[in-house]
């Protein structure tokens, strides 16, 4: 007589079936019963089922919901009850935190770097875990994390994603695993199988090359003001012996104190506001355009986006990394009491950059003295960060690509916190070029996706009975299922979700998404 | 207030006055120039200057200002800042070394400070601005002016011309003239350019001693 199977949960004795699709991630798997419709159903606890001596149990499940469905014969009802995995408490959790925080310069704060790994056990311990398994995680790269009391499987999961990793929930441990995406065990095979696997290779889900995009480059060099003012007439703005008001005798008589060429007062409240008080950025310091270290091409100043802080940073009295103001210097009269410029000195005043204008102004006319007394334009260099966009408007950043081969099209990773910085004008001590370290991060991102995708082949295989399986990084679905007419069955899928019958990995991930949102709000 | 901000200010109160330039020159910085006018202009004070120059005969008491250390250009609407050098300041001088406790003072035709000239008080501090040589010095008004009387007789309660005298003993005319000096004394007469003292009390000068 063959072994009978049993299925059990919350003492439900008239159970005639279930049907259950155990998935990786942070949503619940859900196991269906069939039985016949019940009162009072409450329960959280094991659900077992067993086939001789084959026995899969999941602990701490719960009911999703229960549905009366009327049979096609029209005989008796049966009930649909809904039981989820333990995975269930995961959404009442709630994380904040503060981590892999990226100096000006682009290098991570040690104050607060974390590897993924270090990441995702403080995400799981949040959830309310303890048996914790992250050691396959990656530890070369560092995703920013900026968590502001959110759900912190949500968290995780994104987290993953990133990473290229999936979350594992063990049910003979009762732990959770961190898994690699393309890293794990292969399909059972043997004699109970239903028949051999079908391999068979997915290819609308498979890209030919990974690209990884960091975030824009951050250049810093100095960069030339020269002295602008806006016209009375037209509001263009010009350079100052251009513009309308300039006084026929030129701006070397003109005392900034009283601009007494003009006698009408809002013209020359204009000038007050204007003359030797607004200085645009026009190029570099050398009165090109080009950027140096970047290569590429540059039309106009307009490419230029302007930071108002420097690569440089200050470690403040708490152990962070921050970054610290632009600077100007140069040559101009430093108001001292003998008429005598500056020679390539540090302005030491206030002013205010408007990184939209790219303009820096002054709260007092700053200018130049010539051997006689007379007021000139000074020399001026605004020493600040800034990115840089080509002709095709697109910010320039390290891009790093690799090759899966096939014909599949190009993944695009966009890792923004990520970036290079160059520096031709660096205080001492800090760093000229971060280039190297962001090219190595990218790559890791990139070898991460690589792995994932270097088995290019799904597949599917069933066994009768019930398979004690685990999930992997590779294997990402086994479903287990008693029905009638055709017995106990357990069926594994590898790196494609195959199972039609529940809700696919994309689809979780959008509910997931969508979940994510309304929190948000 | 950083270090620049508080530069700007103190220029601004070490030269606080709106000075107009009436001379069709340039006026070099921290020169010794003389008030003509003062009125107000987009309601601000503001002193028209020239430099002193052979046609003012008449000796100034208290009628100078100082330039900053700009310019003040070339037409004559042009305008500076400057200073009546209450406070010590730079101001040019022409020749010599000034020393500390010297006066020196405005002399005809000339933006320059002079070794022995009437008003300012050196404290020191010689160097060059703009190509000029300047010194450290402040206001401190002639007490008391040494010159000769040009009339040869001065009646009690009349008044007299005296011609300024400058130089280490009072011995070099100075070509500035002091006019409506009273006699408050006696009458004097049979004058023949005697040394005389003046001092200036409400706007009138008036002999104080005269060596007969």
């Amino acid at each position: 007589m063959p072994d009978a199977v049993t299925a059990s949960f919350g003492g439900n004795q008239t159970i005639r079936g279930f049907d259950f699709t155990f998935n990786r991630g942070i949503t619940p798997s859900v196991c269906t019963l069939y039985c016949a419709p019940q009162d009072g159903l409450d329960a959280t606890g094991p659900l077992t089922f067993a086939l001789g001596n084959q026995s899969v149990t999941f602990n701490n499940c719960t009911v999703a919901g229960a549905f009366v469905r009327r049979p096609y014969d029209s005989k008796w009802p049966l009930w649909s009850v809904q039981v989820v995995d333990r995975r269930w408490r995961w959404k009442f959790s709630q994380v904040s935190g503060d981590y892999n925080r990226r100096g000006a310069d682009g290098i991570i704060d040690n104050t607060t770097r974390k590897t993924p790994g270090e990441l995702a056990r403080l995400l799981l311990q949040a959830m309310g875990e303890s048996n914790i398994n992250v050691s396959s995680m990656p530890t070369n790269v560092f995703p920013r994390a900026l968590w502001n009391a959110q759900r912190a499987d949500l968290t995780l999961q994104a987290l993953c994603d990133y990473v290229a990793c999936e979350v594992v929930y063990n049910y003979q441990t009762d732990g959770v695993e961190i898994w690699p995406l393309g890293v794990g065990g292969s399909l059972p095979d043997g004699q109970s199988k239903f028949r051999s696997a079908c391999r068979f290779a997915p290819r609308s889900n498979i890209p030919s090359i990974v690209e990884v995009r960091g975030g824009p480059s951050v250049y810093q060099s100095k960069l030339k003001l020269s002295a602008v003012a806006r016209n009375y007439t037209d509001g263009k703005q010009k350079l100052i012996d251009s513009v309308e008001y300039k006084p026929s005798t030129g701006w070397s008589t003109e005392s900034p104190f009283s601009f007494p060429s003009s006698t009408d007062n809002t013209r020359r409240a204009l000038m007050f506001d204007q003359v030797w008080r607004e200085y645009k950025v026009v190029g570099q310091e050398s009165g090109s355009l080009t950027v140096p270290n970047c290569q590429a091409s540059i039309a106009s100043v307009d490419q230029y986006h302007l930071l108002d802080t420097l690569l440089d940073y200050e470690t403040d009295l708490d152990g962070y990394k921050r970054p610290i103001p632009c600077v100007i210097d140069g040559d101009f009269y430093a108001y001292t009491d003998l008429p005598n410029n500056t020679s390539a000195q540090r302005y030491a005043g206030d002013f205010a950059l408007n990184k939209e204008r790219r303009i820096v102004k002054f709260p007092y006319p700053v200018f130049k003295l010539s051997s006689s007394g007379a007021y000139a334009e000074p020399t001026l260099n605004l020493t600040t960060a800034y990115k840089v966009q080509d002709t095709n408007r697109e910010f320039v950043g390290v891009v790093r690509t690799g090759n899966i081969g096939g014909s599949g099209g190009k993944l695009v990773l966009k890792r923004p916190e990520v970036f290079a910085t160059y520096s031709s004008s660096t205080l001492p001590g800090a760093q000229a070029s971060t280039e190297s370290q962001a090219t190595t991060e990218l790559d890791a991102y990139g070898n991460l996706f690589l792995r994932k995708y270097q088995d290019q082949t799904a597949a599917e295989i069933s066994h009768a009975g019930f398979f004690a399986g685990l999930l992997d990084g590779k294997i990402c679905q086994i479903t287990w299922s008693c029905l009638p007419m055709i017995g106990a069955s357990t069926m594994f899928c590898i790196n494609e979700e195959l199972d039609t019958g529940s809700v696919g990995r994309l689809e979780r991930r959008r509910r997931e998404q969508l979940a994510q949102l309304v929190e948000a709000q | 207030m950083n270090p620049l901000d508080q530069r700007w200010q103190a220029v601004r109160d070490r030269w606080p006055l709106r000075v107009k330039n009436a001379s069709s020159a340039v006026i070099p910085p921290f020169s010794v120039v003389l008030i003509t006018t003062v009125a107000a202009s987009n309601n601000e004070m503001l002193y028209t200057v020239r430099k002193p120059n052979a046609a003012d005969t008449d000796f100034n008491w208290n009628g100078y200002l100082v330039t900053g250390p700009f310019a003040i250009g070339l037409g004559t609407s042009d305008e500076g800042l400057a200073t009546d050098l209450a406070q010590p300041n730079y101001v040019r001088y022409d020749t010599g070394t000034p020393a500390i406790k010297e006066v020196w003072g405005p002399k005809h035709n000339q933006h320059t400070l002079s070794k022995n000239y009437y008003g300012f008080e050196i404290l020191g501090g010689n160097t060059t601005a703009a190509g000029n040589n300047v010194t450290i010095a402040r206001w401190v008004g002639p007490n008391i002016v040494i010159g000769k009387i040009d009339d040869s007789s001065v009646s009690l309660g009349s008044t007299c011309t005296v011609s300024v005298h400058v130089g280490t003993t009072y011995q070099t005319d100075s070509t500035m003239n002091i006019t409506g000096v009273v006699n408050r004394g006696a009458t004097l007469t049979s004058l023949s350019s005697p040394y005389c003292g003046v001092c200036e009390g409400n706007g009138i000068p008036v002999l104080m001693w005269v060596a007969c």
